[in-house]
């Protein structure tokens, strides 16, 4: 049988993502496989104490590198590129800012002399761990890097192969906040997302336009409210806009501060975040396997 | 650091989401004269829903995308081959074909096409909205739904807001991948703000390590400060950013910023410490 992909996802950070994505992980312990791909935030793995038993390097993208000695200073490389990811330095040659060069190759082909040439760099790590609540796919890009998307796709492929080699029915994935490139990454083809909301203006606005991706995506979705005694204006309004548009909305919780000192502690914070948390699970997986 | 005419910029971000970086930008954009506030957090932007700003369209934001005569195309394949992003296919004897959301628009496809058969043509991937006569003075950029690649959008926000005055608070980002680099790097200063939770602060390190290696100053805002499961101390001497500010968590501010209400119109203690944090920027950057 197909594994299921479940990814958990808010728009706005800071909702509550991964509180609640490692409270699933752990009413599911055993049937699924885990994968954070948060990548340049990834904080999940400060909750499963993972034993990691693999780490490999991601790449990326080559991106271009000046062999100074070669340069002849003709600029043709500055130039052409859009992303202004070459300069002529002090010496008027060429050097590469590898915090803008998005790699094309462009310079690299336009260089008269072959001064420029497309180097790998290391952008990250992923990582496959055990866990004491089953199989974990992470990761950590380095600091400024480039690429995030590609490292998500990596990360579910793999996640995916072991769903099937393990035989599990579930992979869940701790998604990025935010709408654009590892949000799209961490959704296209998922079976479901589950979308961690919360009661302020902030929220509602972030929910309406990732709802709006999701549903470009073709990705089916559930909403929770979390800290959902936040204000009770807003809490109403997103309950009013649910209906309205006949989203499934699957139930909310309040805000406990019992929740925040579990964190505090590195545990995951289930029996704080029950009864309502298993409710939730409970009533989604019961909709998602009908 | 010398002012010489241009727009000094002053970055907050955080790393992890939802520590405060809106609350911080926009008690500090109320609690000074002529700043420009910038939300540069393009895929969620919700800075102005803090400071009652009536954005309009301020202008589109477009990217070059290739666009293939098929006439004068031959199908030699050259352009599908070298696009690195494999943005352009060509199957048999067809023309290529555009991923539009791969396309990286770099250009590489048109400057390589031996026929001339390939032109660039605008394609929309967000907008920027302002209000500029009210106060604060407001810039925000925002990526259309379904667009891949937030970068030119953060970049043209910063460039128009950059002639508009001789100050401005840039909202960035949560994360610490390109688009905050694309945010921090011709700032002046970064301000970084965190909550001593281990989230908090892991993406907090991940935040001062971007900082270093680009080579901004930064300094540390504690929200939230009286949580409890990390040190911020620690960080704050071994990065040598300093901490300006700490602000506990209070209920009446967290119910402030559900109706979008800044915290500095309702509590002291953050219109104190923002005071501060300005005191400290004046020294430090500003003069």
């Amino acid at each position: 049988m197909k594994p299921k992909e479940i990814v958990v996802v808010s728009g706005k950070g800071g909702t509550g993502k991964t509180t609640i994505s490692s409270s699933f992980c752990k009413i599911t312990a055993g049937n699924s496989v885990i994968c954070d791909t948060d990548v340049d935030a990834p904080d999940l793995w400060i909750l499963m104490e993972p034993d990691i038993q693999e780490t490999r390097s991601f790449k990326g993208m080559a991106q271009a590198e000046v062999i100074e000695t070669r340069c002849v200073e003709c600029g043709l490389c500055r130039d052409f590129c859009r992303y202004d990811a070459i300069l002529m330095n002090e010496k008027n040659k060429a050097f590469v800012k590898p915090s803008a060069c998005e790699g094309c190759g462009g310079c690299s082909f336009l260089c008269p002399v072959q001064a420029i040439r497309m180097v790998e760099r290391e952008q990250g790590q992923y990582y496959f761990s055990r866990t004491d609540l089953g199989p974990f796919w992470h990761a950590r890009l380095n600091p400024g890097g480039e690429n995030t998307g590609l490292l998500v796709h990596l990360l579910r492929e793999e996640a995916r192969k072991t769903a099937r080699i393990e035989d599990k029915e579930l992979i869940l994935v701790d998604g990025p906040p935010g709408v654009a490139c590892p949000t799209i990454s961490s959704l296209t083809g998922a079976d479901h997302a589950i979308i961690v909301t919360e009661p302020s203006i902030s929220g509602r606005h972030d929910l309406m336009r990732l709802t709006e991706l999701c549903e470009k995506l073709g990705v089916p979705f559930s909403i929770i409210v979390n800290k959902s005694d936040l204000s009770s204006d807003y809490y109403s309004r997103i309950v009013q806009e649910c209906s309205y548009r006949s989203w499934n909305l699957l139930g909310s919780i309040p805000f406990r501060k019992e929740v925040v000192d579990s964190i505090a502690k590195k545990k995951i914070p289930l029996e704080e975040l029950n009864p309502e948390v298993e409710q939730i699970w409970e009533k989604f997986i019961t909709q998602f396997n009908k | 650091m010398s002012m010489e005419n241009r727009t000094v910029r002053i970055a907050v971000a955080s790393g992890k989401g939802g520590t405060g970086k809106s609350c911080v930008s926009s008690s500090l954009v109320l609690c000074r004269d002529s700043v420009t506030a910038v939300d540069a957090d393009v895929e969620e932007p919700n800075l102005s829903l803090l400071l009652d700003g009536h954005l309009h369209l301020h202008k589109e934001v477009n990217v070059l995308v290739p666009e293939i005569d098929t006439s004068i195309c031959t199908r030699c394949g050259k352009c599908s081959n070298y696009c690195l992003y494999g943005a352009l296919t060509q199957i048999g004897n067809n023309p290529p074909l555009l991923n539009k959301n791969l396309c990286h628009n770099c250009g590489v496809c048109s400057m390589i096409c031996p026929y001339n058969a390939i032109r660039e043509t605008p394609y929309r991937v967000g907008e920027i909205r302002s209000a500029l006569h009210g106060r604060p003075r407001i810039v925000e950029g925002r990526i259309d739904i379904g667009t891949v690649n937030s970068i030119p959008v953060i970049k043209e926000t910063l460039k128009e807001a950059s002639g508009l005055g001789d100050l401005m608070v840039v909202d960035c980002p949560p994360g610490t991948s390109c688009p905050v680099v694309a945010c921090m790097e011709d700032s002046d200063f970064v301000l970084l703000v965190t909550e001593p939770t281990p989230f908090g602060l892991a993406d907090l390190e991940m935040a001062l390590e971007l900082s270093k290696m680009l080579h901004k100053a930064s300094a540390i805002i504690v929200n939230r400060s009286d949580l409890s499961g990390g040190d911020v101390k620690v960080l704050s001497k071994r990065y040598n950013a300093p901490i300006l500010a700490s602000f506990p968590f209070s209920r009446n501010i967290a119910e402030a910023y559900a109706q979008g209400i800044s915290p500095v119109k309702v509590d002291k203690i953050w219109k104190t410490g923002i005071d501060k944090v300005w005191e400290f920027l004046e020294r430090e950057v500003l003069s």
